[in-house]
């Protein structure tokens, strides 16, 4: 039985606690709000850089949410051993300030929030919204001195298939290196086309889905598929960047279509990930299905 | 939901983060700078200079340098050598391969590091073209210390920075087209002509 003076107390330990939880909102978001600012920044830049940072982003607040809300019955703990894990990330971020590179301070921002989890939720449901929180790191730009190489070997393998694709289609064309020369003019797969951006989504989206996926079997499909698929889905769309060139000419490349084939490789690519990554039915819903 | 039990030390720990963020971040401050780099002669021993054609606005997109001048210095046999000389906050913009933007359409190959001066001694990034007369050649400058390694020089710098503004690094970048790759890059004009500008540079 709960006394008055319990209740009372009870609700001004309340009250003071979401003063407190408050508090920490608003000086972890005036810490981070130029790092968010930097980070919005790069995720908008253009349909050939981070774009799928948003999705992802989004994706993991979902995933957080769905998880805290199935555990929400579990009585408020906490963990000590957060600190370990967000003073490291704050001195990062502290760091950073000076030297201005934005990208650490944003590796210590997404590195604080494991911190933040064990603090304020504790082992088990930290452990719930670990994988999402982890997966916030593969929103983060990489920089080119890391992807050069691999940007290059994307070009080279996007003209080379281009290239024997147009030649069975039996139009002329002429390649070397990361160039394209057909009848109406000549491209070249700049690092923009080398497809990056689609696999690295792709890729992230892919272990983000399969994590959630209960079948073992698709899981690993979709480990295995998705860079193949980022890589065939952008190899067709310089295959048809180059068809219109061919048809229409150069001036193409300055339309709209070049960059809505960019995005389409996203709309193509993401959604077959999700599809692949589905549950599959369960044998009841199976049977229902059949009869109705 | 939500355990409050340790809001306190983390608001703590947040505040603590918060003072090198509303520093550099918000305030932006920026250490006091009263050396133009105008004020570099635009006669230097027999060189005679007059401005590049670039757009005032290329130093502060290209670099963000707040403060910066590009002069072609002609000695009397003719000889063109371009000096650019930068101040920014920004420092990587700087010292990441400054050639490309400052020796753009050149092939460059580095020499490495060659020393002018021995007291103090001067570090000198050295560049080659490829496959035709011509160098480059560039010194970092930072605090009235000549850095060497950048990279290095800004991580021993960052402790300083989580309570102080910051400070510029200035560039003083150089080339010309006609230095032979056989000449030791000490013995050629442009070097005398860099080592001129950062001692007068230095006693502004």
């Amino acid at each position: 039985m709960i006394t008055d003076t319990q209740i009372s107390l009870k609700s001004q330990y309340s009250s003071s606690d979401r003063w407190l939880l408050g508090f920490v909102a608003i000086l972890f978001i005036l810490v981070f709000a130029p790092t968010l600012s930097w980070l919005w920044g790069r995720w908008t830049m253009s349909v050939w850089q981070n774009g799928h940072g948003i999705l992802v982003t989004l994706l993991v607040i979902y995933l957080v949410r769905e998880e805290l809300i199935k555990r929400k019955d579990l009585p408020q703990h906490t963990s000590a051993w957060g600190f370990a894990i967000l003073i490291p990330a704050l001195i990062i971020h502290m760091l950073d300030t000076g030297l201005n590179s934005q990208l650490l301070s944003a590796f210590g921002l997404f590195m604080s929030l494991p911190g933040l989890a064990l603090l304020f939720l504790g082992i088990e449901r930290s452990k719930a919204i670990l994988f999402p929180l982890i997966i916030l790191m593969m929103t983060l730009p990489i920089p080119l001195v890391f992807t050069e190489s691999l940007h290059m070997g994307l070009r080279i393998i996007a003209t080379k298939s281009v290239a024997w694709l147009l030649k069975t289609l039996g139009v002329p064309v002429y390649s070397t290196g990361t160039i394209l020369q057909v009848e109406n003019g000549t491209l070249q797969v700049a690092d923009a086309c080398s497809g990056f951006s689609t696999l690295y989504a792709a890729v992230t989206i892919a272990i983000l889905t399969a994590y959630f996926c209960n079948s073992t079997k698709r899981r690993i499909l979709l480990l295995i598929i998705a860079a193949p698929l980022a890589i065939a889905v952008n190899i067709a769309r310089v295959l048809i960047l180059t068809l219109l060139v061919n048809w229409i000419g150069l001036d193409v490349l300055a339309t709209a279509a070049h960059e809505i084939s960019g995005l389409m490789t996203f709309m193509i690519a993401l959604p077959v990930i999700f599809m692949l990554g589905q549950n599959p039915k369960e044998p009841e819903n199976l049977a229902n299905e059949s009869h109705q | 939901m939500i355990a409050a039990r340790y809001s306190i030390p983390v608001i703590a720990l947040l505040l603590v983060a918060l003072i090198p963020t509303v520093i550099h971040n918000y305030l932006g401050l920026q250490a006091k700078d009263d050396a133009p780099v105008e004020s570099i002669p635009i006669t230097l021993d027999n060189f005679v200079s007059k401005p590049s054609s670039r757009l005032a606005i290329w130093g502060k997109e290209t670099f963000n340098c707040h403060d910066w001048m590009e002069r072609m210095y002609t000695d009397e046999d003719g000889h063109v050598v371009r000096l650019f000389v930068g101040k920014s906050f920004d420092h990587k913009r700087l010292y990441h391969h400054p050639e490309l933007a400052l020796s753009y359409g050149n092939n460059m190959v580095s020499e490495g590091i060659q020393w002018l001066q021995e007291n103090p001694k001067i570090p000198v990034n050295v560049l080659r073209n490829n496959n035709k007369p011509g160098l480059a050649a560039y010194v970092l400058w930072y605090d009235g210390q000549f850095i060497e390694n950048p990279i290095q020089h800004q991580i021993q710098d960052t402790l300083k920075l989580l309570i102080s503004p910051k400070k510029p690094l200035i560039l003083f970048y150089i080339s010309d087209n006609h230095s032979k790759s056989t000449l030791n890059f000490r013995e050629t004009n442009t070097a005398q002509l860099l080592l001129k500008a950062i001692q007068n540079f230095e006693q502004i």
